[in-house]
C-alpha cells in the first residue's frame, strides 16, 4: 500500500508521457496505420488517468465484500485503525467504482473509432496504392495541378 | 415571448418522453436503414427518423416554452446520480436547428446520393446519417458531461464514415476522412481528459450540479485546467482558428448532403458545447470560463473572420471556398458569443441559426445539380441550365454575403450593433474587413455561375429533383422570410441567450 | 389604411411589379415594354403626389415591417425624399422611353433581365427616397447595387464583367465594410436610426467619435463617389447607354449623395457638423475631388467617360454642401442634385442617341456632326450649360447657392474649387459643341446615308433640355420647398 501511495504521482506522469507520446505519434508519424496507434495510446492516457482518479487509498476492487469475511479482514489488517475510523464502512474500503465503468464506455468508443480509421486506411491503400502520408500529400497535390490543368 | 408558448403538438403522455424519444427516433431509424432491402427503403426510415426528430423536438419546444427547463431521467434513476437529458432555452434552440436541417437534408438525400453514390452504399450512407443525427441531437439534449462525449463520438464516428463515402466522388474523400478521424478523436480526448479534471474536482458528472459544485469551490486549478482541455477539445471540432485544418478538405471531398448536413450541424454543435460549458457550467467559477472566452477565443475567433475569409478568396474549389467561409463565419459567432453581453449572444445564436441555413442550402445545390468537377471555373453558366436550383443558390450567396433582405444581413447587424455597444471595436473591425472580403468571393461564385456563359456543355449539369428542390426552396425562403420578419427566430435566440447568460451570472 | 400608406406602398410596389411582369412578358417584347412604360406613369403620379402630399404639409408615413423588435421598415416623407422621389420617377419615365428607342434599335439581347432590374432599381431608389430610418435606407440602398449589377454587366464580355467586379466590390464592400457598421454603431447608441430634424445624434456623441462616424457614411457610401473610392463610376459607363444615363447620372449617384444629405441633416445635425475637424477634412477631400475629376473629364476622348468623370466632380458639390454647417448648403446640395440630375441626363441621352445614328463614341469624331442631327446637339448643349452653371438654366441656381453657402459659412477653398471646376466644365463640354456645330465635318458626318437617331431616343432628352430650363423658373419655389429640411432642432 505505500508503495502505491508513493508512485501515485509517478504513475500520473506515466499518464501524462503517455498523452505526449500517444499525441505526438498521431500527429507526426508518415505511416497511417502508426498514426492510429499513437491515437490509441493517447486514448489510452485518458483511460489511465480515469483509473487513477477513482483510485482511493487503501481500497479495494468495488465487489461488494461480505463484513468479517476473511478477505474483509485480511484488507482490514492492512490499514491503520485512525484510516478505518474514518473511512472505513465496516472495515471495507473501495474505489471509486463511476470512472471504471466510464472508460469502459471511452474504451468501446476508442475501439469503434479504430476500426473505422482501419477500414479508412484499407480503403486508402487499395484507392492510393500506399498509406505513406507524405507519399499520399505528393499524390494529391499532383492530383490537383492536373485537376486544375483538366479543367481549365 | 416564445413562438412555441402555448402550442401543443401531441398528447402529454408523448411529450412526457419527448426527450428521449428525439434521440431514440434517429437511433431506430439507423438501424432499419442499415437492415433495409433497398435504397429507397433506407430513405424512408431516415426520412421517417428525421420527421420523427423534428415532430419531438417541436414538442419539446412547446414544453420548455410552457415550464422553462424540461428533465428527463433516463432510465428512472433520478439525477445527479442517473443520465439526465435537461433541456432548457438554449438546448432547444440547437434541437430545432439540428432537426429542421435533418428533415430538409433527409429529403433531398435520396437523390443527390444516385448522384455520387453507387445504389448498394445508400442504405449504409443512410445509417451512418442517421447515426450522426443522433448523436447531435443527444447532444443538445443532454444533462450529463460525460453522456455528452458519448453523444460527441456517436456523432464524429459516423461523419467519419459518411465523409470516407465521398471517395466514389472524389478520391481525396478518404484521407480528408482520415485526417478528420485524427484530429476529432484527439479533440474528443481532450474533451474527455477535462470532463474527468473537473469530475475530480466536483464528484458529478451532471452539469447542473457540477455548476453548482463549481460555484461553491472559488477557484480551483484542476477545474481551470479542465476547462481548458475542454475549450481546446471543442475548439477542435468546431473548427476554431487556429485548429480547423481538417474541416477544407472533409467538407470538399465528403459526399455533398453529407457535407450540406455538417457544414449545418456539426461545428455548431460543438459551439453549443463551448457555450454549456464556459457560460453555464463555469458560470461560477471565478472568472475561469470568462476569462477563457475574453483571451482566448474571442482573439481567435478575430483572427479566423479575417484570416479564413482572406484564404477563401484564393481557392480554386467551390466547396473549399465554402469551407474556409464556413471558418470565417465560427468566428463571427464566436465573436459574439465573447462579447459578454445577452445581445451578443442573441445576435451570435441567430447568425449560426442563418448561417445553418444558408450553407446546408449551398451545398444541397452544389451537389443537387450533379456536377462533379471542383473547380469553380467548370460551373460557369450553371444558372442557365439549372435555373431554379441556382437561383436559390444565389439567394443563399447573398445572405452569406450579408445582402439587405436576408435573415444574414439581419443577423450581422445585430452583431455589430452588440459589438460596437460593448465597445468591442476592434471586433467590429474585423468582421468588416470579412464582410469585404466575402464580398469578393460571393461575387466571384455568382459571376461564375450566374453572369458568364458556359464555354462546353459537356459537363453535366441538370436540374435538382423534385424533392431536393423542395428542401432547397424552403431553406431558401426560410432565410429570405427570417431577412422580413425574424422576430419568431429572434425571439428563440434571445431566450437561449438569456438561458445561458442567466445561469452565469 | 390611409391614402398617405397607399401611396408609399404603391411607390415601392409599382416598380416592383413592373420588374416582375417585364420577367414574365420577356419574350413578348410590346407587352413588356408597355407594361414598363404604364408603371412608370403610375408611379410617377404617385411620386408627384407624395410630394404635394408633403408640401400641403401631411407627409406620409407607413411602419411596413418589424423584422426584429426595435427595429423596423419605416418609410416617412419629407420634402428632400419626396423630391428626389419625384425627379427619379419622371427622369425613369422618360429614361424609359428612351431605353424603349435605344434597345430596339440596338437589337440588345436579355431585354427581359434588362427592364426586371430596372424595375428592382426603380424600387430601390423609391425606398432610399421614402426611408424614415437609416436602417430602411441601408436596406434600400444594397438593394440597388445588387439590382444594376445584372445592368452594368449586361453585354456580358469581359470588359463589363470586370467593371461589374469593381462596381459591387466597391459599392457592397464600402458598404458592408464602413457603412453597416457605421449604422449598427448609430443603432446601438442611440437606440434608432431615425431621421430626426436637427439631428438624431445631436447632444448624444460628442464631435470626435460622431467624427468617426460621419467619415464611415460618407467614405461608405460609396455611390456619392468621394475620391478614393470614384474609379468603379467611369467604370460601369461599360454599361448600354440607358443605364449610364439613367442610373449613373441620376438613380445610383443621387441615392449616394441623398443619402449623405439625409444623414448630415438628419442624423448628425449641424451642431456636430460644424464641430467637428472630420467635416472640415472630408470638405477639403470633396474640394480636391471637384477639381480632379472636372480635370480629369478634360483628358478623356470618350464622351460617356468624361460624362462620367463630370459626374463624379458634380456629385462632390452636393457632398459639400451636405458637410458646409449653414442651412443653405444642404438646401443647395439638394437643390443641385436636381439640376445637375436633369442636366445630365440630357447629356448621356444625347450621347447615346448620336452614337445610334453615327456610331461615334470619341470627342474627336463629332466634328460636323451637328448640322445633320441639330435637335440632339442642341439639347446637348442646354444639358452642359445647366451643368456648367450658366443662367438661364436651373443649374445657375444650385451652384449659385452652393457657392455663396460655402464663402457664409468660412468655406473659401470650397467655394474656389467649385468656381474653377465650372471653368473647367465649361472648357470640357463645350468644345463639343462648338466642334459639332463650327468643326470641319469629319469621317463620321460626311458617311453617306442618313444619320438619324429614333425618334424615341430625340424626345426624352429634348424634354428633359425643356426641364433644365424649367428649372431656372421654378428654382426659387423648390428651395422653399426644401427649407424646411436645415431645421435646426427644436
Amino acid at each position: 500500500m505505500t508503495l502505491a501511495l508513493a508512485l501515485t504521482p509517478y504513475v500520473y506522469g506515466l499518464g501524462f508521457f503517455m498523452m505526449a507520446a500517444g499525441l505526438l505519434i498521431a500527429l507526426t508519424s508518415r505511416h497511417l496505420i502508426k498514426r492510429l496507434i499513437g491515437l490509441g495510446v493517447f486514448q489510452t492516457s485518458a483511460g489511465v488517468f480515469y483509473i487513477l482518479l477513482s483510485k482511493v487509498s487503501g481500497g479495494t476492487a468495488a465487489i461488494r465484500l461480505e463484513a468479517d469475511s476473511p478477505a474483509a479482514r485480511s484488507l482490514a489488517s492492512r490499514l491503520d485503525a485512525a484510516y478505518i475510523a474514518t473511512h472505513g464502512v465496516d472495515g471495507v474500503v473501495y474505489s471509486n467504482p463511476l470512472p471504471h465503468v466510464l472508460i469502459l464506455t471511452a474504451i468501446v468508443v476508442g475501439a469503434a473509432t479504430l476500426a473505422v480509421g482501419l477500414s479508412i486506411i484499407v480503403r486508402i491503400r487499395e484507392t492510393y496504392g500506399t498509406v505513406d502520408f507524405e507519399e499520399l500529400a505528393a499524390l494529391e497535390a499532383k492530383a490537383l495541378r492536373d485537376g486544375r490543368e483538366d479543367e481549365a | 415571448m416564445s413562438p412555441f408558448a402555448g402550442v401543443q403538438f401531441a398528447s402529454p403522455e408523448v411529450i412526457q418522453h419527448a426527450p428521449a424519444l428525439m434521440i431514440a427516433a434517429p437511433l431506430t431509424a439507423a438501424c432499419v436503414a442499415a437492415l433495409s432491402p433497398s435504397a429507397r427503403w433506407a430513405w424512408f426510415s431516415s426520412l421517417g427518423g428525421a420527421l420523427f426528430a423534428l415532430w419531438m423536438a417541436l414538442c419539446l419546444a412547446a414544453d420548455v416554452a410552457q415550464s422553462g427547463v424540461v428533465s428527463y431521467a433516463v432510465g428512472g434513476f433520478a439525477p445527479p446520480l442517473g443520465i439526465e437529458l435537461r433541456v432548457d432555452d438554449l438546448g432547444v434552440f440547437f434541437s430545432l436547428l439540428v432537426s429542421i436541417l435533418g428533415v430538409a437534408t433527409s429529403l433531398a438525400s435520396a437523390s443527390l446520393l444516385r448522384l455520387e453514390l453507387p445504389e448498394r452504399d445508400h442504405a449504409l450512407m443512410q445509417a451512418g446519417f442517421m447515426l450522426a443525427l443522433t448523436g447531435l441531437l443527444g447532444l443538445t439534449a443532454t444533462g450529463d458531461a460525460f453522456n455528452a462525449f458519448v453523444f460527441l463520438e456517436v456523432s464524429s464516428i459516423g461523419t467519419y464514415a459518411l465523409v470516407a463515402m465521398g471517395a466514389s466522388r472524389d478520391r481525396r474523400a478518404l484521407t480528408a476522412a482520415f485526417q478528420y478521424l485524427i484530429m476529432g478523436t484527439i479533440g474528443a480526448t481532450f474533451f474527455v481528459i477535462g470532463v474527468g479534471l473537473l469530475y475530480s474536482v466536483t464528484g458529478t458528472l451532471n452539469m447542473t450540479d457540477m455548476a453548482e459544485k463549481l460555484s461553491a469551490s472559488s477557484s480551483d486549478r484542476a477545474a481551470i485546467a479542465g476547462l481548458v482541455l475542454i475549450t481546446v477539445g471543442l475548439a477542435l471540432k468546431a473548427a476554431m482558428f487556429p485548429l480547423h485544418a481538417w474541416l477544407p478538405g472533409a467538407y470538399s471531398a465528403g459526399p455533398s448532403v453529407v457535407v450540406a448536413f455538417l457544414a449545418g450541424t456539426a461545428t455548431k454543435v460543438s459551439v453549443y458545447l463551448l457555450i454549456r460549458f464556459l457560460m453555464d457550467v463555469a458560470g461560477g467559477l471565478e472568472g475561469a470560463g470568462e476569462g477563457l472566452l475574453n483571451w482566448l477565443i474571442a482573439p481567435m475567433a478575430g483572427i479566423a473572420a479575417v484570416v479564413a475569409s482572406v484564404q477563401a478568396v484564393f481557392q480554386t474549389e467551390t466547396r473549399r471556398i465554402l469551407a474556409f467561409s464556413s471558418i470565417a463565419q465560427i468566428g463571427y459567432v464566436l465573436l459574439g458569443v465573447t462579447s459578454g453581453s445577452v445581445a451578443g449572444l442573441t445576435a451570435a445564436l441567430f447568425l449560426l441559426f442563418a448561417h445553418a441555413m444558408i450553407k446546408t442550402v449551398i451545398f444541397l445545390c452544389l451537389g443537387a445539380i450533379g456536377h462533379r468537377g471542383a473547380q469553380l471555373e467548370t460551373l460557369a453558366g450553371a444558372g442557365r441550365e439549372a435555373p431554379w436550383t441556382i437561383t436559390a443558390l444565389a439567394i443563399a450567396m447573398l445572405g452569406l454575403a450579408g445582402a439587405p433582405f436576408t435573415a444574414g444581413f439581419l443577423a450581422k447587424w445585430r452583431l455589430l450593433g452588440a459589438l460596437a455597444d460593448g465597445g468591442r471595436i476592434w471586433a467590429v473591425v474585423a468582421i468588416a474587413v470579412s464582410s469585404l472580403t466575402a464580398l469578393v468571393y460571393c461575387a466571384r461564385i455568382l459571376e461564375t455561375m450566374v453572369f458568364r456563359t458556359r464555354r462546353s456543355s459537356a459537363s453535366g449539369v441538370s436540374e435538382a429533383s423534385p424533392a431536393a428542390l423542395a428542401a432547397i426552396w424552403f431553406l431558401a425562403a426560410s432565410s429570405v422570410w427570417y431577412g422580413l420578419d425574424a422576430s419568431a427566430l429572434y425571439d428563440l435566440a434571445r431566450q437561449a441567450a438569456a438561458s445561458a447568460m442567466g445561469a452565469s451570472s | 389604411m390611409t391614402a398617405g400608406e397607399i401611396l408609399i406602398l404603391a411607390a415601392l410596389g409599382t416598380p416592383l411589379a413592373a420588374a416582375g411582369l417585364a420577367l414574365v412578358f420577356a419574350k413578348i417584347r410590346d407587352v413588356r415594354d408597355t407594361v414598363t412604360i404604364v408603371a412608370a406613369l403610375a408611379l410617377t403620379c404617385v411620386c408627384v403626389a407624395l410630394l404635394a402630399e408633403t408640401a400641403l404639409g401631411r407627409p406620409p408615413e407607413m411602419r411596413l415591417a418589424e423584422p426584429i423588435p426595435g427595429l423596423s421598415i419605416f418609410f416617412r416623407l419629407e420634402p428632400l425624399g419626396a423630391l428626389f422621389a419625384a425627379m427619379a420617377s419622371a427622369l425613369y419615365l422618360l429614361n424609359s422611353l428612351y431605353s424603349i428607342g435605344y434597345m430596339r434599335a440596338r437589337r440588345e439581347p436579355r431585354q427581359g433581365r434588362f427592364y426586371a432590374c430596372f424595375g428592382l432599381a426603380m424600387c430601390a431608389v423609391s425606398g432610399v427616397a421614402l426611408a424614415g430610418n437609416l436602417f430602411t435606407a441601408f436596406l434600400f440602398y444594397e438593394l440597388l447595387t445588387f439590382a444594376t449589377y445584372p445592368l452594368v454587366t449586361h453585354k456580358g464580355d469581359e470588359t463589363s464583367r470586370r467593371a461589374g467586379r469593381l462596381y459591387v466590390l466597391l459599392l457592397g464592400g464600402a458598404a458592408a465594410a464602413l457603412l453597416l457598421p457605421a449604422v449598427a454603431t448609430i443603432q446601438a447608441m442611440a437606440g434608432s436610426t431615425e431621421f430626426v430634424t436637427g439631428g438624431l445624434l445631436a447632444g448624444r456623441m460628442d464631435a470626435l467619435p460622431a467624427g468617426v462616424l460621419l467619415i464611415m457614411i460618407v467614405f461608405g457610401t460609396a455611390k456619392a463617389a468621394l475620391m478614393p473610392l470614384h474609379a468603379w463610376l467611369p467604370g460601369a459607363m461599360a454599361a448600354p447607354t440607358p443605364v449610364s444615363a439613367f442610373l449613373h447620372a441620376v438613380a445610383v449617384v443621387k441615392t449616394g449623395v441623398f443619402l449623405i444629405l439625409k444623414c448630415a441633416a438628419g442624423i448628425f445635425g449641424p451642431e456636430i457638423i460644424a464641430t467637428s475637424p472630420a467635416a472640415q477634412g472630408l470638405l477639403w477631400t470633396a474640394a480636391a475631388t471637384i477639381l480632379i475629376a472636372s480635370a480629369t473629364a478634360l483628358t478623356r476622348d470618350d464622351l460617356k467617360e468624361r460624362l462620367a468623370w463630370s459626374t463624379v466632380s458634380q456629385l462632390s458639390y452636393v457632398i459639400s454642401g451636405a458637410l458646409i454647417a449653414v442651412g443653405a448648403g444642404v438646401v443647395g446640395g439638394g437643390l443641385h442634385m436636381l439640376t445637375h440630375a436633369f442636366g445630365k441626363i440630357t447629356m448621356f441621352m444625347c450621347v447615346g442617341a448620336v452614337y445610334l445614328a453615327a456610331g461615334v463614341t470619341r470627342v474627336s469624331a463629332v466634328s460636323g456632326l451637328a448640322r445633320r442631327m441639330p435637335l440632339v446637339f442642341a439639347a446637348f448643349l442646354v444639358g452642359s450649360l445647366s451643368v456648367i452653371g450658366l443662367p438661364p438654366f436651373g443649374g445657375m441656381w444650385s451652384k449659385f447657392l452652393l457657392i455663396t453657402a460655402a464663402f457664409g459659412a468660412g468655406e473659401p477653398v470650397t467655394a474656389a474649387a467649385m468656381i474653377l471646376s465650372s471653368l473647367l466644365s465649361a472648357a470640357c463640354f463645350l468644345p463639343i459643341v462648338i466642334s459639332g456645330f463650327l468643326g470641319e465635318p469629319g469621317e463620321a458626318a460626311l458617311r453617306s446615308g442618313p444619320v438619324r437617331a429614333p425618334f424615341l431616343t430625340v424626345l426624352p432628352p429634348v424634354i428633359t433640355a425643356a426641364g433644365c430650363f424649367g428649372l431656372f423658373f421654378i428654382g426659387d419655389w423648390v428651395m422653399t420647398y426644401l427649407i424646411p429640411i436645415a431645421e435646426r432642432a427644436p
